[in-house]
């Protein structure tokens, strides 16, 4: 093989290899259609207005997730009875509850958390003429208002939380789940938990003798019994319902722009469910991980109801989907395949919105294992399963939940005393004894007065203009990357711009080069 | 070198360089005809005219269908499609032959469908038995085309609809089932229809099993007779049974599903060779007589019997073949989201959106939250906020502070009263012939609307109808005389016909305000609400009157403020049931629309000790052809699900219903706001063609709070909303029906709004921006950024144009590159052979 045939040789590998990868990046554009089937759960109205804004914003890429928010018992019924593919609900299976034991579905499962998110007292209270936005209560003071014994909002003992704030005297009227509620579970968990007796006598007194935690309250008279998140946050929000309180989760409280109780934990702050104090919280959970365990990956509250970090909300928890790992009667491999990328999305993208929302990005550790039960789903593409690329906004390089870490401090008036924060909580804007800054229906921390070092705006700005956290694949080390959606966006245009002048160079070529070479090999052969 | 080379070689490379020269024709005019697509997508300023219409494309609708039809069905000037029963050569003996010869039945759409509601309708049946649907009425279906040129039973969707409706059809009219072997005497009871008894048992079942169309996600396809490993009572958008009325015609909405919705179906999805799925919507009528010849009257119950699906059955059906848009997602999961938030009107508009923009690899991640949430969420300074808000109004002067928030008009809809209401009329009053098709009109008043809204009428409350304060309120809104007078039709109505009251989201949103001004505008409306009685004695609820909603400037929700608690016996334990389980909030209004459609009110009053523990639940959703439903729901909603809507009375005193034009005209009576060049509603319309609830939602960005990549990402959003993003139709990136583009005016503002952004990003003047410009602000900046300013915003929107957005110019130019490498490899690998052989001659 002579020189000329060498380089025209050569000059056809080019060619071959150019059409190659054309075809090949061509090929990567054209998607498939039929990637997902429809797929359907019934669970948890705790956790409803989280999987309802991952359900429309995975729509984007073809998926079709179905949710019924019925409450976490009829969710754990329906996935025993396999009329859904998933459920979602706040506890587990296997405890007793008046007096019946919940049994395991007899199809295999595991659980995976979904969202963390604080147990809201959203209540509905004036005081001559003016809502009241920045009320505190004492863990004892809320029980004994949830069990009958203090009935007056001038009870002394709320008084005693509330130095800033002059009380109407009004009757307390306590709004709680009528239907079977992960969301009471918690609830009654807590005041089982840390005011047993209290708990106790009030159980016996109303005949469910040491109902300890329960899905059902056991009412009296006096309260009001409603259905769903909606029905008990709707309740408290019509305006002639004043003096109502309610259990449910922060998100509520923000859709009806009304107020929640800041809630006394063990450091004697006064705190509100917002994302980051309830990342605080759950630092003390401890998590069962034992993976033999019909209560894998479950939750063991205690360390959170006794945090003594000042910015801990004493109620967080976080709920879990119940997702099937064998195929069984309707659940099919490609209902599998889409339940698995449904969960790999809601852990890790989807938890960008929960703050939002007036949820809490579940931290790292949860995820973690929540992604390998996610390969335990029949039909899941594990190769799509990756930590590494799992943009959750807790992530740090070191490990830790970078949400609690730049948690701020509380303010000084919101440490038990005389003193009391006036900056409205929750869903509710204005402040209640007038004078300070407005508009802080997220964190609620920046009030007039001024915190330590390290709160409000303070580490806010600091963070300004970071993206999201994104991990090395290879390494394994995660990093705050500067604006992620830029590096997408122009990731995208880079490429078509690559296109775009591949193409005109090699179309230059594909003039210029047969002629040059065709006379250049006749001049050598002439 | 040798010359002479053996023949067969040569006939070889002949055969080789032709294919290979045709191919680079071929690839040639593919590149041409996709550049011309691609310019297509990007031109600018070229916005639809206002109302959207089907265009009939000119070739016809499928392969013509080769069932022996006489006569091939063709697509109409409008879009649908009329087959007559007689199309196809039926046999004249048959019992039924008479009760069908007649039947003409049409379908609004055939072509270029996607996810949306289609109108069936027919003339020329029999009148249905009345109450139950026990004779003479249509089942309708959608399958999936296996190119055999007709529909099969085994690839319908069919068979999985339960609940209340059981009670209204024969044994097996709802189901696959196929009863007992020699029931339908020419259907086949062997093979795939039969299925072996389990263990232990001897007796052999029939029933048309279901195959899955094939694709990606069941390649060999999988057939079963588990039908709910596919579909359920819940995913299923059959029709089991809908009403002919006494002059012979019918009507049903029926919702045409995509692979997205049915996957088992496969419609509109790419196959194996590259076409799109196409599909078959199947009616098959039902008669008097049972395949096997037997009457109605004589069967169990006296209700016909037998499947659909069974071969004698099956064969009186009339099929309609549909063509879709390729149901293509070009966006793979797994990329980061950039955060928005927006109101629940614009949400479909932004679903689509949202879809193309991530097939141009800018992917959005959409919270639906209020207007007021919203609107402190991009000024605050929570971390991770989202920047980019879609609300009605703009924020306060206080809310603001001293952000830089820019608006950009995105979309303009309305707010509409929609309902799905079957004529349900009193045994010979002159409308009984209309019984069970669907009402298409209804006009409400403002007081009407404060009474829906306020549970004054005794039906609303729990034991309204013992409430002195109720006494003298009429017991719904189709017993009250004021209803009655605006919509006459009604009195015809059997007593036992009642709404399960009007639906409302629970939440906070700028047009549920928009609705209340409307309503306390008008002076009755106002005085009803502040306890004055109407012409015939109704009062407001007194729990409503103590809300003084007459006088409240800031309610922005839907009250439920009755607490009135009520139980039929001393069987259900204090208090019963209350105003959340008889009328409870929907969650949006997109499940408003929902519910109205299935007719599924959510109202859960019945006391069941089966449970444990014992619990109120629901009765099951209105039976067919004879619902009665209200919801406030989006137009856009309303449109996709085929929900008529009320017209309103206006200030002007005229009746108008929400459609381009009477949104248009209430739009161009906006006023100014807070924000100079931001107009918002107002409820004092003068214009006679003015629709009450119309809306104008914009894009609300803190330009400063952003980072310089989230800018570009929001300039690029606003870029394709600002053209493509106004085309009305149900493709990507498309507006949904419902909605009114933007007129030339608000474009303007919107490509101002960009040129706002762009500005920023090329010269920050963002204290945050100059203090990070140094790492954010270089190598991903694209090259061909331009430098404009506030002064020239078209400079940005043509950059948007011509290659920074365009429509997808990477097909046109992977033609062009192989057409040219089709002519290419030839002369490199002959051109010194050839031009040899050219001197040598």
């Amino acid at each position: 093989m002579n020189a000329r045939q060498k380089f025209v040789s050569s000059v056809r590998a080019l060619l071959a290899f150019l059409l190659t990868a054309i075809i090949v990046t061509g090929g990567s554009t054209a998607a498939v259609a039929a990637d997902y089937v429809p797929i359907s759960g019934a669970g948890s109205s705790w956790s409803a207005n989280a999987l309802d804004q991952w359900r429309r914003n995975v729509k984007q890429y073809g998926m079709s997730v179905n949710y019924a928010s019925t409450g976490s018992v009829d969710g754990r019924n329906q996935f025993k009875g396999g009329t859904v593919d998933f459920g979602v609900s706040e506890t587990p299976y296997g405890l007793k509850d008046n007096g019946v034991v919940d049994e395991l579905p007899t199809r295999p499962f595991v659980y995976i958390p979904i969202v963390a998110g604080g147990t809201a007292f959203m209540y509905n209270l004036t005081s001559g003429g003016n809502r009241i936005t920045n009320l505190r209560l004492s863990g004892d003071v809320v029980t004994k208002m949830f069990t009958g014994v203090i009935t007056k909002w001038n009870d002394a003992a709320i008084a005693a939380d509330n130095p800033g704030i002059t009380l109407p005297d009004r009757a307390v009227v306590p709004v709680v789940r009528s239907d079977g509620s992960g969301s009471t579970a918690q609830f009654t968990l807590w005041m089982a938990t840390k005011y047993t007796s209290l708990w106790n006598n009030y159980c016996n007194a109303v005949g469910r003798n040491e109902c300890g935690q329960t899905s059902f309250y056991p009412t009296k008279s006096g309260m009001v019994a409603q259905p769903g998140s909606q029905g008990v946050s709707g309740y408290v929000a019509q305006k002639a319902n004043e003096g109502t309180i309610t259990y449910v989760e922060y998100s509520y409280a923000l859709k009806t722009n009304f107020p929640v109780a800041k809630i006394l934990n063990d450091a004697n702050y006064y705190v509100e469910p917002t994302a980051s104090n309830v990342a605080v919280g759950l630092l003390g959970a401890k998590i069962n991980q034992n993976k033999n365990s019909s209560m894998y990956l479950t939750q063991e509250l205690g360390g959170v109801y006794n945090s003594k970090d000042a910015r801990a909300y004493p109620l967080s928890s976080y709920s879990y989907i119940i997702v099937p790992t064998t195929e069984q009667a309707s659940f099919t491999a490609a209902k599998g395949g889409t339940l698995a990328a449904f969960s790999n999305y809601f852990l890790c993208e989807g938890q960008q919105q929960a703050e939002v929302l007036g949820y809490s990005p579940l931290p790292v550790n949860l995820v973690k294992v929540g992604l390998e039960q996610v390969s335990k789903i029949p039909g899941a593409d594990t190769s799509k399963i990756n930590i590494a690329k799992c943009n959750n906004p807790t992530f740090s390089a070191s490990g830790e939940n970078t949400l609690a870490k730049n948690a701020p401090m509380p303010d000084a008036c919101d440490k038990k005393g005389v003193e009391q924060c006036t900056a409205g909580t929750g869903g509710a804007t204005g402040t209640t004894s007038g004078g300070t800054t407005t508009g802080t229906t997220i964190t609620g921390t920046t009030g007039g007065t001024t915190g330590t070092g390290t709160t409000g705006g303070g580490v806010m700005g600091g963070t300004m203009g970071t993206g999201p956290t994104t991990c090395d694949v290879d390494t394994g080390v995660c990093s705050n990357v500067k604006a992620i959606p830029v590096a997408t966006t122009s990731n995208g245009w880079a490429a078509t711009n690559w296109i775009i002048l591949s193409v005109i160079i090699v179309l230059v070529l594909i003039v210029v080069v047969p002629p040059v070479v065709v006379t250049y090999a006749a001049r050598k052969v002439r | 070198m040798s010359e002479r080379r053996p023949p067969k070689r040569t006939r070889f490379l002949a055969v080789l360089l032709l294919t290979d020269l045709g191919l680079g024709v071929f690839f040639g005019g593919m590149a041409v005809t996709s550049a011309y697509a691609a310019e297509g997508d990007v031109t600018v300023g070229v916005l639809p005219t206002d109302t959207p219409t089907v265009e009939p494309t000119t070739e016809p609708a499928a392969e013509p269908v080769s069932r022996q039809a006489s006569r091939t069905p063709r697509v109409n000037s409008d879009g649908s499609m009329t087959i007559d029963w007689l199309d196809t050569v039926r046999d004249n003996a048959a019992p039924n032959y008479s009760l069908f010869e007649n039947l003409q039945v049409s379908v609004s759409q055939v072509q270029d469908l996607s996810y949306q509601a289609v109108k069936v309708t027919w003339n020329g049946g029999v009148e249905t038995s009345a109450q139950q649907l026990a004779s003479n009425f249509m089942q309708i279906m959608q399958c999936w085309d296996d190119g055999s040129g007709s529909a099969d039973p085994a690839r319908c969707q069919f068979g999985a609809a339960t609940g209340a409706n059981v009670s209204l059809l024969g044994s097996n009219a709802m189901t696959r089932s196929l009863g007992f072997e020699g029931e339908d005497p020419i259907q086949d009871y062997t093979g795939k229809f039969a299925i072996r008894p389990p263990l232990g048992e001897y007796e052999y079942t029939y029933s048309v099993p279901f195959e899955t169309a094939p694709n990606t996600l069941y390649p060999d396809g999988q057939t079963t007779h588990d039908v709910e490993r596919f579909f359920d009572a819940t995913s299923t958008n059959e029709i089991s049974g809908a009403r002919t009325t006494s002059n012979g015609t019918g009507e049903a909405t029926f919702e045409i599903q995509t692979v997205v919705e049915a996957p088992h179906l496969g419609c509109g999805s790419p196959q194996a060779d590259g076409e799109i799925r196409d599909c078959w919507l199947v009616v098959v009528p039902r008669g008097e007589f049972t395949a096997s010849g037997e009457n109605f009257l004589d069967g169990v119950n006296g209700r016909l019997s037998g499947s659909p699906l069974s071969q004698s059955n099956w064969d009186n059906r009339f099929e309609f073949p549909l063509s879709f848009r390729s149901v293509e997602s070009n966006c793979p999961i797994g990329a980061d989201e950039l955060r928005t938030t927006g109101n629940q009107l614009v949400t479909p508009a932004f679903s689509s959106w949202q879809s193309a923009m991530c097939a141009k690899k800018s992917v959005f991640g959409f919270s639906m939250i209020g207007d007021a949430e919203s609107r402190r969420n991009i000024v605050s300074d929570t971390d991770g906020a989202a920047r980019l808000a879609f609300v009605d109004n703009p924020l306060s002067s206080i809310e603001v502070g001293d952000s830089t928030v820019v608006y950009a008009p995105a979309v303009k809809s309305a707010l509409t009263i929609a309902f799905n209401i079957n004529y349900f009329i009193k045994g010979g009053y002159p409308l009984e012939s209309k019984d069970g098709q669907q009402v298409t009109e209804m006009t409400l008043n403002p007081r009407l609307v404060a009474k829906l809204l306020t549970q004054s009428y005794k039906a609303d409350v729990a034991g309204g109808e013992r409430l002195s304060y109720l006494a003298t309120n009429a017991l719904n809104l189709r017993h009250d005389p004021e209803f009655l007078e605006l919509n006459p039709e009604f009195d015809q109505f059997v007593n036992g016909a009642e709404p399960a009251g009007l639906m409302v989201p629970i939440g906070n949103e700028d047009v549920f305000a928009q609705l209340w001004d409307y309503v306390k505008a008008d002076a009755d409306a106002k005085a009803f609400l502040d306890g004055i009685a109407d012409d015939w004695g109704m009062v407001v609820n007194r729990n409503y009157q103590t809300l003084d909603i007459d006088n409240d400037e800031t309610i922005n929700s839907f009250p439920k403020a009755d607490t009135a608690t009520f139980r039929e016996s001393d069987t259900v334990p204090e208090p019963g049931f209350g105003t959340f389980e008889l009328r409870p909030y929907v969650h949006d209004l997109h499940d408003g629309g929902v519910r109205a459609f299935r007719g599924e009110p959510g109202t859960k009053t019945f006391w069941d000790t089966g449970r444990s523990p014992a619990a109120f639940v629901s009765s099951g959703s209105q039976l067919l052809g004879r619902r009665f439903m209200l919801t406030v729901t989006d137009l856009a909603t309303a449109e996709r699900l085929g929900l008529s809507t009320a017209k309103l009375i206006n200030p002007s005193g005229e009746a108008v219903q929400a459609n381009s034009a009477s949104i248009d005209s209430a739009v161009s009576e906006f006023v100014e706001s807070n924000v100079v060049g931001v107009k918002v509603s107002t409820a004092t319309l003068a214009k006679e063609e003015s629709y009450p609830l119309a809306t104008l939602t914009y894009a609300a960005v803190d330009v400063c709070r952003s980072s310089i990549g989230e800018l570009k990402s929001f300039k690029g959003l606003l870029s394709h909303i600002a053209n493509d993003g106004q085309t009305i139709g149900n493709g990507e990136g498309e507006i949904p029906v419902g909605y009114v583009p933007l007129d030339d005016a608000q474009v303007a503002q919107t490509k101002s709004a960009i040129g706002k952004i762009s500005a920023e990003v090329s010269n920050p003047v963002c204290p945050e921006h100059l203090a990070s410009e140094s790492t954010d602000f270089d190598t991903t900046v694209s090259p061909t950024l331009p430098t404009d300013n506030l002064g020239t915003p078209v400079t940005e929107a043509s950059a948007a144009a011509t290659g920074k957005f365009p429509g997808d110019p990477s097909s046109a130019l992977r033609y062009s590159m192989l057409s040219a490498l089709c002519f290419g490899i030839p002369m490199i690998a002959g051109g010194r052979t050839l031009i040899r052989k050219a001197k040598s001659l």
